[in-house]
């Protein structure tokens, strides 16, 4: 039932996040192993994002009720982008873990190098560290957080790609995420617990491209959240000019072309957010003139499919 | 604890609750009981959208099953209705205030429910008045609500994604290729104890499924009910099962067609034939159509999409066999087995997989089919039992071509 005590110490949306220093001290979670306190500092970058109120709510949400949120959305929408926003927002440090095909649930918590330790015990005198088998573990992005928390600490979690791993995967994490403890099976003495303290529980970010079907017990358990293109113009300005994009006609344009082939044009992939700030990124940086756009220039960026990109030149060039 | 207890949400959500689970909606009590936690901190008060964001947050688990929810919460949450959470401003002032002493008001009001915020569906939603010539009373139709899409659809397969991923996943052809990464113990404990001295750990290259699927669809006429039921199932296998390769081709009625009708002349009994004499005369065939595409249009022929995919890899058939019109024709019959043989050619591992359950199939094609081929119903256990085939496990017909 501890889990379950609702925490709203923190609140996201609480932070003006637009008004923040675009850098800040936060503990660096790069440092092995995790120092129980006083850990050493890093100045991070601020990660440019503007989330939309709904959104900040379902952080928040996530963090009183202490379950992972489960990101879903088109893909450059900025899912994996919102974990380093809220990271930066509040002051914590990031544990990052990347999914992959061959990734183990395991992984997550800690890993143990048999191989090294069999190498070092080879070499006699030299390798007597060989003899201690927590020289060998070293614990993962969950595995960190966990012992951050025992620490008093807390951290932000990024889990991003769930879908590319095993669909068994996420099951073998339920027992960790419930618990938020876990021991070290070779070493049984390795034990970590965040205790019953819901301030200091992990906050837990998700994200799913819908490639695999995810276990129900483990949608279960999660918040859940839908990134939506913003189809407004207002909406999309604002976004642009949070990424430092200075040429407002310049950013126009391209949200009015955007917005067209997204309602206009029957595309195959239809260009996302991380799209259109690549291109009109670059089209500042070349410093385009704002009457080239019609000609649409540099669409490798937006449409990565000949045949969406023939579609595109077909429609707006016949209209001109 | 005891004022949590006692404190009541409005029935409304406790219908859309149950009415989720019916609908399949992994959710459980303790979710329930999550959306009362959540209140009484203070998420999802401030207006009826707010609320309902809320229970698709915790309910919701795809976009899809977002839709519904919203539908289902359009239907049911009345127009006006105040309601209080008893106790809400109280314990969300006791959760928080403790933790920010500083702006406590400033939350409290924010998180209070707003009477006005409901104010404007009032007032958007028309309220038609029937006024009588007759003298008759009055109808009012303020009262009645009318959802904005009073039904929601979603298809209901019998079998989920997540099922077929599970049965297909079994089918696994596993061989070391690709680049050495695995540790390989025993060669190196081995290594060890050959030399004496530290030398470098043996490696191997991982395992990889090098299984590989051609699965051929039926498409139109009698399959029409299945269309979706079938896409389905193939998107789950191709998205899900982990095939070095799985392609799909369709076909309509037959795979391939023509087989030599000459052999029915040695059969005795001609109007209601069992093949079983002249089973070792029919021939081969691989003349047919198949297409790429659902609609039948982009034709591939037979014999090209087998002498690419077949060799060795596991052949599936779903159709309806007749078994949906109840249709036995001898000439069909005879093409299915020629067709059949055919494959067999390039690979022993083929299955048919039939929508329609085992004791539709009576007096069907699929029927005698079923003697020659194995053939099993598209549902769990008949999956399980395919997969069993495919991987080369005995299975008895009566028999075999």
């Amino acid at each position: 039932m501890s889990r379950r005590l609702i925490d709203t110490s923190l609140q996201f949306s609480d932070v003006d996040y637009a008004e923040l220093a675009i850098s800040r001290l936060i503990e660096d979670p790069n440092v092995e192993p995790i120092p129980p306190n006083n850990p050493p500092t890093r100045s991070m970058q601020k990660e440019f994002y503007l989330p939309d109120s709904k959104l900040m709510d379902a952080v928040d949400l996530t963090i009183a009720l202490g379950r992972p949120l489960l990101l879903q959305g088109e893909p450059g929408c900025g899912k994996t982008r919102l974990a380093y926003a809220v990271a930066y927002a509040l002051g914590l440090p990031l544990e990052e873990s990347y999914i992959k095909s061959t990734s183990r649930a395991q992984d997550l918590l800690y890993t143990y190098d048999a191989v090294n330790r069999l190498y070092d015990a080879q070499l006699g005198e030299a390798g007597k560290g060989s003899r201690d088998i927590k020289n060998y573990i070293r614990l993962g992005p969950l595995g960190r957080a966990i012992a951050r928390a025992q620490f008093g600490r807390r951290s932000v979690v990024l889990i991003d790609e769930i879908d590319k791993a095993d669909i068994d995967f996420p099951n073998d994490l339920l027992w960790e995420l419930d618990r938020l403890e876990f021991q070290v099976t070779e070493a049984p003495e390795i034990h970590y617990a965040a205790g019953s303290k819901p301030e200091l529980r992990p906050i837990v970010f998700v994200t799913h491209n819908e490639e695999k079907a995810l276990p129900s017990a483990f949608l279960r358990r999660c918040i859940f959240h839908y990134i939506h293109f913003p189809e407004s113009e207002t909406r999309l300005q604002e976004i642009l000019a949070s990424q430092q994009i200075a040429n407002e006609d310049l950013s126009q344009k391209a949200i009015d072309i955007i917005l067209k082939m997204r309602s206009e044009l029957d595309l195959t992939k239809l260009p996302g957010l991380s799209e259109l700030l690549d291109w009109v990124g670059y089209l500042e940086a070349v410093e385009t003139p704002l009457e080239e756009l019609d000609k649409l220039p540099h669409l490798g960026a937006l449409l990565k499919q000949e045949n969406d990109r023939q579609r595109a030149m077909d429609h707006f060039l016949s209209k001109t | 604890m005891s004022e949590k207890q006692t404190s009541s949400l409005p029935t409304y959500l406790w219908e859309l609750f149950q009415r989720l689970r019916r609908r399949g909606f992994v959710v459980a009590p303790q979710d329930y009981e999550a959306l009362r936690l959540a209140l009484q901190a203070g998420f999802g008060l401030s207006s009826q959208v707010a609320l309902r964001d809320l229970c698709a947050a915790l309910w919701a688990k795809s976009l899809h099953e977002q839709e519904t929810l919203f539908a289902l919460f359009d239907q049911l949450a009345p127009i006006e209705e105040y309601w209080f959470l008893a106790g809400v401003n109280d314990e969300s002032k006791n959760i928080a205030e403790p933790k920010q002493a500083g702006d406590s008001g400033k939350n409290s009001d924010n998180k209070s429910i707003d009477p006005k915020s409901n104010q404007p569906d009032q007032s958007e939603q028309e309220q038609p008045t029937v006024a009588s010539s007759q003298g008759l009373p009055t109808i009012f139709l303020g009262d009645v609500k009318i959802a904005e899409r009073p039904f929601v659809f979603e298809p209901q397969y019998p079998l989920t994604f997540r099922q077929v991923a599970q049965a297909w996943r079994r089918l696994r052809r596993p061989v070391r290729t690709g680049p050495s990464v695995e540790l390989d113990i025993d060669s190196t404990i081995e290594k060890f104890c050959r030399l004496g001295v530290g030398s470098s750990v043996v490696l191997r290259p991982q395992r990889r499924n090098v299984a590989r699927l051609l699965i051929l669809m039926d498409r139109q006429g009698s399959m029409a009910p299945f269309h979706g039921f079938c896409d389905e199932v193939c998107e789950a296998i191709q998205r899900a099962g982990r095939f070095e390769d799985t392609e799909l081709y369709y076909f309509h009625n037959i795979p391939a067609e023509g087989a030599d009708e000459t052999v029915l002349d040695l059969l005795e009994e001609p109007l209601f034939p069992s093949f079983d004499p002249i089973l070792p005369q029919i021939q081969p065939l691989t003349e047919g159509d198949l297409y790429t595409d659902p609609d039948l249009l982009d034709w591939r022929p037979l014999e090209t999409v087998l002498e690419k995919y077949a060799h060795g890899a596991s052949v599936v058939i779903i159709g309806d066999a007749g078994a949906a019109r109840r249709q036995y024709r001898g000439s069909r019959f005879l093409d299915m087995l020629s067709f059949f043989k055919g494959v067999r050619v390039y690979t022993p591992h083929y299955v048919w997989l039939n929508p329609l359950p085992q004791n539709y199939w009576e007096k069907s094609t699929a029927a005698y089919l079923s003697r020659h081929i194995p053939m099993f119903s598209l549902d769990r256990e008949g999956m399980y039992q395919a997969v069993n085939v495919l991987r080369g496990q005995q299975f008895t017909i009566e028999k075999p071509i």
